[in-house]
């Protein structure tokens, strides 16, 4: 390793779950991972990660206290590179049936439900996701997944509107192009989804958890990252 | 089938800092680096590791979570950690080292009340209930559940335990044959059968596995992921051409 000083990466705090894959990802990326709740790390954090532990409500609740929904939206409006895992990707969209009443980030619209089919909850194992023909980073293979809700379609045009947590849309035509990868657990769902801005995939939301997905995990962020044009220690 | 690819579990039971093995839970031999050894698998296609503390001291527990927050550093596939857990802090110190999932036994059986109040906390997809079952005609299943690493007998039969302990949280059954354990006899396809038709999630096998033949048993009598030890430890086939094995006989693998 270098003797420069590591980039940081800012984990954002959402709860009392334990980080530790995450951070140790975000190391093996070259970065220095910093979990924090602090408002300005979210607006100025070189890259975030929205992690995937514990539920939809506590979860918005805990941002919404910590102003971290307006920052985060503010950040995607900016077109500065963010990422959301698992739970962290949900929270993206209008809201769950996991907590009925709590608004979401709603960033894309939709509303995210539990997996349906008779198949045991949560999905949790490998399975093999699909790319889109338009998407550029996202590739197909397996992945890790344990989730029991999940995103059913990403109802999208180019040039997304961004709506903001608090309601009246601040930001409008934001995204330049979206592409997915899909799943299927008893049904199909959205594994998967990249947004573009200026030609760089500013915005990766994943329903697996590519910190435990092997190297495929690995060679997603390292290309997000390097797409986003991020200089980093490797 | 769900779609999932089966999954092949590489075990490091782990006491005092090195990975040893035993046959039927005694005579451990010591084989080697446990850093190394999860490296290794993960190279070659293990699906997640399984790592079992046993350790008999304080001391060796504590090297346990030290052990745990070295690997996570190199490890990009979960970890499942067990053995001795006998409490929500030592569940709690575990994931905070890098566990992903943490596996419970004898403290299970001695206050079930730990698998719902671990799933609360943490999450079904969190919690495992590891089961060491033996052979006995007198139970309804012929299964009974066995304690303290395999030396204490419970009265419990093994497919009414395992429903219990799915009913109150746990995400999955580890299920392993204190019979079979090191014999290369192959897993007990009857007991996986019997428990995987009596609970809605999913069972690993445990115990005997040393050819690509008993993984496919294994698979076929209703196992979601196959783990195994000595034959991993040992060099006599690589997880890869396990994986190679079941693909060939229409088995969904990850490769």
């Amino acid at each position: 390793m270098s003797m420069k000083e590591r980039k940081k990466l800012i984990i954002i705090k959402t709860g009392a779950a334990n980080l530790a894959s995450v951070e140790a990802f975000a190391k093996r990326l070259g970065f220095e991972p910093v979990v924090s709740d602090m408002m300005i790390d979210v607006l100025e954090g070189q890259v975030v990660i929205l992690p995937g532990v514990g539920a939809f409500g506590p979860a918005m609740e805990k941002l919404s206290q910590d102003g971290l929904d307006e920052a985060i939206c503010r950040r995607v409006e900016q077109g500065l590179p963010t990422a959301g895992i698992c739970l962290g990707m949900q929270l993206f969209f209008e809201a769950s049936e996991e907590a009925p009443g709590s608004k979401g980030l709603c960033i894309f619209n939709g509303t995210v439900k539990r997996l349906a089919g008779g198949l045991p909850l949560p999905q949790l194992g490998w399975n093999k996701i699909e790319s889109e023909s338009s998407a550029h980073l996202l590739e197909s293979g397996w992945v890790y997944f344990a989730n029991s809700y999940r995103v059913g379609e990403v109802a999208y045009t180019y040039k997304t509107t961004i709506k903001g947590s608090k309601g009246a849309p601040f930001a409008q035509n934001v995204f330049d192009q979206v592409a997915i990868a899909s799943a299927r657990y008893g049904e199909p769902f959205v594994a998967a989804l990249e947004a573009w801005q200026d030609a760089k995939p500013t915005l990766l939301l994943c329903q697996f958890h590519p910190e435990l997905s092997g190297s495929f995990g690995t060679r997603l962020f390292s290309h997000w990252i390097d797409l986003n044009r991020i200089g980093r220690n490797v | 089938m769900n779609g999932l690819a089966v999954r092949i579990i590489p075990c490091l039971d782990f006491k005092d800092g090195r990975v040893v093995k035993g046959t039927r839970f005694l005579n451990l031999v010591d084989s080697g680096d446990p850093l190394e050894r999860a490296l290794l698998y993960e190279r070659q296609g293990a699906d997640e590791l399984a790592f079992l503390d046993i350790s008999a001291t304080l001391e060796g527990r504590k090297t346990m979570a030290q052990e745990v927050a070295r690997i996570r550093q190199v490890l990009s596939i979960p970890i499942m950690v067990g053995g001795g857990i006998g409490s929500i802090e030592d569940a709690c110190r575990l994931l905070e080292a890098g566990a992903d999932r943490i596996s419970v036994n004898s403290a299970a059986v001695r206050n079930p009340l730990i698998i719902d109040e671990l799933a609360s906390r943490f999450g079904v997809q969190c919690v495992v209930v590891a089961i060491d079952v033996a052979e006995n005609s007198t139970m309804p299943s012929g299964y009974e559940v066995k304690i303290d690493a395999g030396s204490r007998k419970t009265g419990f039969d093994a497919v009414a335990w395992a429903q219990e302990a799915s009913g109150r949280g746990a995400g999955e059954i580890l299920l392993t044959s204190i019979d079979r354990d090191g014999t290369s006899l192959g897993y007990e396809c009857r007991l996986i059968g019997l428990v995987a038709r009596a609970v809605l999630v999913p069972v690993v096998a445990s115990g005997g596995a040393s050819k690509p033949e008993h993984f496919l048993e294994g698979y076929l009598s209703g196992a979601s992921a196959l783990l195994a030890a000595g034959i991993f430890h040992r060099g006599e086939i690589s997880i890869r051409e396990i994986k190679e094995f079941l693909k060939a006989h229409d088995v969904e693998v990850r490769l």
